[in-house]
């Protein structure tokens, strides 16, 4: 009785691990747009859009308070590193639904304040309307 | 000779010292805001976000102040009316000024800049960074700067 008690916690314990790591949910903090040619220098604080990215099924979904979902396939992922020095992940996709092809540049944005650092996830999407970039941290 | 050398070199690096310290530039990185809620409490501080062209203004001199970014569309200038020293923390200093605005139409608007300088932990070299808060009776905003060694 008590081995088929052991069993099950085990069984448990592993599905709800590969549920934890199959995706990765972040949530925005704010965005800034590319415009006419440059990027645009103000943050606009927001909270409406949130990415989870799938590694497992190879899949980005796109989720806006206002704008129409994506579901995103990962084509292929390409290491990188931004003008800083900073790990960057490219993940070029493409929507399913239209054909669309997007491009998504994932890099994490420390803050150290006074006695605490913060971690946030810069996440650029490209797609053939519009370039724009969101801060977003990890949901919880 | 040697000691007169010595002598006047140790003076122009007082001097230099002295100079740079009277006037101080920071550009910031990141902010984050809060205002007072319905009862008058302060709200919880805003996520961070990137700011990458504001510039504080020291200028203990002429005690004025200001805050610059094109960004924002924010140009604060600002008269120092008194300032203080303390230490917020071990190992942080806080440099608070007093300060009210110059700019028309503001009706000397009561300003406070509170800047704290500290090292982070895992940086081997001696490396100050500065939060620095402004605060007036509605709102405060918080940035992170780095100092901007003067040109000459």
């Amino acid at each position: 009785m008590y081995r088929l008690y052991f069993f099950t916690i085990v069984l448990l314990s592993i599905t709800s691990i590969n549920a934890m790591a199959q995706a990765d949910n972040y949530v925005s903090t704010g965005y800034c747009r590319f415009r006419q040619g440059v990027w645009e220098k103000e943050w606009v604080q927001s909270s409406d859009a949130s990415f989870i990215i799938n590694h497992d099924s190879g899949e980005i979904r796109f989720d806006h308070t206002t704008w129409a979902s994506h579901s995103l396939k990962i084509d292929r992922s390409e290491n990188s590193q931004t003008e800083e020095g900073v790990p960057l992940i490219i993940y070029y996709c493409t929507e399913p639904a239209n054909g669309d092809k997007w491009e998504l540049r994932f890099n994490e944005w420390t803050v150290f304040d006074e006695a605490i650092y913060y971690y946030y996830y810069q996440i650029e999407i490209k797609n053939p309307y519009s370039l724009m970039r969101f801060m977003t941290k990890k949901a919880d | 000779m040697k000691k007169t050398y010595f002598i006047i070199a140790l003076l122009i690096c007082l001097s230099g010292i002295s100079v740079t310290a009277q006037v101080s530039r920071f550009t910031t990185s990141a902010f984050s805001r809060t205002s007072p809620d319905m009862n008058d409490n302060w709200k919880p501080w805003s996520d961070w976000l990137p700011m990458t062209d504001g510039q504080f203004l020291i200028d203990r001199d002429n005690m004025r102040a200001s805050l610059d970014s094109d960004s924002w569309g924010t140009h604060i200038n600002m008269q120092i009316d008194s300032t203080a020293e303390s230490m917020a923390a071990q190992g942080i200093t806080l440099f608070t000024f007093y300060c009210s605005s110059l700019d028309a139409g503001y009706d000397r608007k009561q300003y406070n800049i509170e800047i704290l300088a500290y090292k982070k932990p895992d940086v081997s070299e001696v490396q100050y960074q500065y939060t620095i808060y402004l605060t007036d009776l509605y709102s405060s905003t918080k940035f992170l700067a780095r100092y901007e060694e003067p040109s000459e």
